[in-house]
């Protein structure tokens, strides 16, 4: 009986895979280390290993990826906030910026073009609208607001095939004949406000100031926020010494976009006109740091430039005309004949 | 509610049952508790998968066991769907492989929750063992959570986990740093 009982403890005390006495102690299940160990530790069979091995791989390759995927969120984010803020030509860098990445995002495309059509570069947002029509656009509200713009654009910014071939055909020609040309294609064709606009350019650079500012209106009345329609109200009010009209037109298109950069020249040139020399430099600078290749906004600060005395700047822009840095034959004349004296832009 | 079976389920998302179970198995290790049985994946069976272990002699040794799939499964998860999401998501511009690593990472995110079996266990333990007073008062509301968790995938809590986290964090760093 004793030698049962003597059996029976060292059972109980004794490991219960091999049978060992030295039992490793705080665990329900008695175990010697070395059992423990194994038990514990269990290998993984192949599979798991090669499953595991492939996890890893794919882990890895995910933390290679995700310092890129991880910018261009950041800076695709930034674009966001810009945009709430008003501040298209920033949006338009950040989003430019993400489509380099990801060239073939509708969302990012379709925010670019937004911010094209705000900061006034119809140029660029047709070639943007080019690569993204046609693609699926999950997002209805960005799709809602995408095709808003495309019917802006096209309202105020595209002419209609007959009224392209007319200023094809007027290209050399005088500005009083071009004006007659369009007025005796308004009594028969389709007058969009493009051909309006067009029609008002003329007369604002013949000095029919009064004409000019009466199609523009009628623009205005139809779309109060085009910055085309307000900024050349802005420039009629300018030369006929309505300086506060001219900023507040300028205002309004500044406050849907407070980096428009020709809204911010304009105000220089208003400046300059009511000779505040000093605050005409300031909003020049602020607009070319905005968009240096931009001709209009050059030019200004080249005028600000002169009229502060700051002749050496002024020259250094004049050479990027030259040399083809910059595009604007008209500006670039303007400019040498206003520096030269030939033509007085302001009375001093 | 669109109602699929959780055997198929788990063969549509194996890849989180393995990662559940290999979790289970990594913190017996950790703990020291021996390992008597794995089945990391059993099509059409339920369970999916199982380790069976000996019952810890510490209640933290049961919690760490019973929850380690949630910190495991979920870190693995958004580790892998990170990169992809945000292509595929935020610019609608995802490849293949981030489709894939989509899927991988949400189905390893989406069996973060432990089971009902591991509450049953931590439920257990905290009946007969000592232990110290906020131990247990942490471990009670973890307990009803893991119970939520599990019935909860009926109505896909478990998807909209495994989803939400791996969209969640990549998204909230790039708002942080933007």
């Amino acid at each position: 009986m004793e030698e049962n009982l003597k059996q029976e403890l060292e059972h109980e005390d004794s490991c219960k895979n091999c049978g060992s006495n030295y039992i490793e102690q705080g665990h329900s299940l008695p175990l010697c280390e070395e059992c423990r160990d194994i038990l514990s530790k269990r290998q993984f069979p192949i599979s798991i290993r090669i499953f595991l091995i492939g996890l890893l791989a794919i882990i890895i390759i995910s933390l290679l990826n995700f310092p890129k995927v991880l910018n261009t969120g950041i800076t695709y984010e930034r674009g966001i906030r810009f945009e709430q803020q008003h501040k298209y030509v920033s949006a338009a860098k950040e989003f430019e910026k993400t489509i380099e990445v990801y060239p073939d995002s509708a969302y990012a495309l379709c925010k670019l073009y937004i911010a094209y059509y705000h900061n006034d570069e119809i140029y660029q947002a047709m070639s943007v609208f080019n690569k993204v029509v046609g693609m699926e656009i999950g997002n209805e509200e960005l799709l809602n607001e995408a095709n808003a713009v495309t019917a802006r654009i096209d309202e105020l910014y595209l002419p209609t095939e007959e009224f392209a071939k007319l200023q094809e055909g007027a290209a050399n020609d005088d500005l009083d004949v071009y004006i007659n040309k369009i007025l005796e294609y308004s009594k028969d064709n389709a007058f969009n406000n493009y051909a309006k606009y067009a029609l008002a350019n003329a007369y604002y650079d013949i000095g029919n100031y009064e004409e000019c500012r009466k199609i523009t209106e009628e623009i205005i009345k139809e779309f109060p926020d085009s910055s085309m329609g307000n900024l050349l109200l802005a420039a009629v009010d300018r030369e006929t010494g309505d300086f506060e009209s001219a900023i507040e037109y300028c205002n309004k298109v500044l406050e849907h976009n407070t980096e428009h950069y020709s809204a911010i020249a304009a105000k220089a040139r208003i400046e300059l006109k009511r000779y505040n020399d000093e605050a005409a430099l300031k909003f020049a600078q602020e607009a070319y740091n905005l968009k240096p290749s931009d001709a209009y906004t050059a030019s200004t600060l080249a005028l600000a430039y002169h009229y502060n005395n700051k002749l050496e700047d002024r020259d250094k822009l004049v050479e990027q005309f030259e040399n083809g840095n910059l595009q604007g034959d008209y500006y670039y004349n303007m400019l040498k004949s206003v520096f030269s004296g030939a033509e007085k832009w302001r009375e001093q | 509610m669109f109602f699929i079976p959780g055997n198929i389920i788990s063969f549509l998302t194996f890849p989180g049952v393995i990662v559940h179970e290999i979790a289970h198995q990594l913190f017996c290790r950790i703990c020291r508790v021996a390992v008597l049985d794995v089945k990391y994946f059993a099509p059409g069976k339920n369970p999916a998968g199982y380790v069976v272990h000996e019952i810890p002699n510490k209640l933290s040794h049961q919690a760490l066991i019973a929850v380690g799939p949630f910190f495991v499964n979920s870190i693995i998860g958004v580790l892998i769907a990170m990169s992809a999401i945000v292509p595929v998501f935020n610019f609608d511009s995802g490849t293949l492989l981030d489709y894939f690593m989509i899927w991988l990472g949400v189905s390893i995110a989406m069996h973060s929750f432990p089971s009902t079996g591991d509450a049953k266990s931590i439920l257990e333990a905290l009946k007969t063992m000592d232990s110290p007073f906020a131990l247990k008062l942490l471990l009670y509301p973890i307990i009803g959570l893991i119970y939520i968790g599990s019935y909860g995938s009926i109505v896909w809590l478990d998807l909209l986990y495994g989803v939400g986290i791996s969209l969640l964090i990549p998204n909230l760093i790039i708002s942080f740093m933007a």
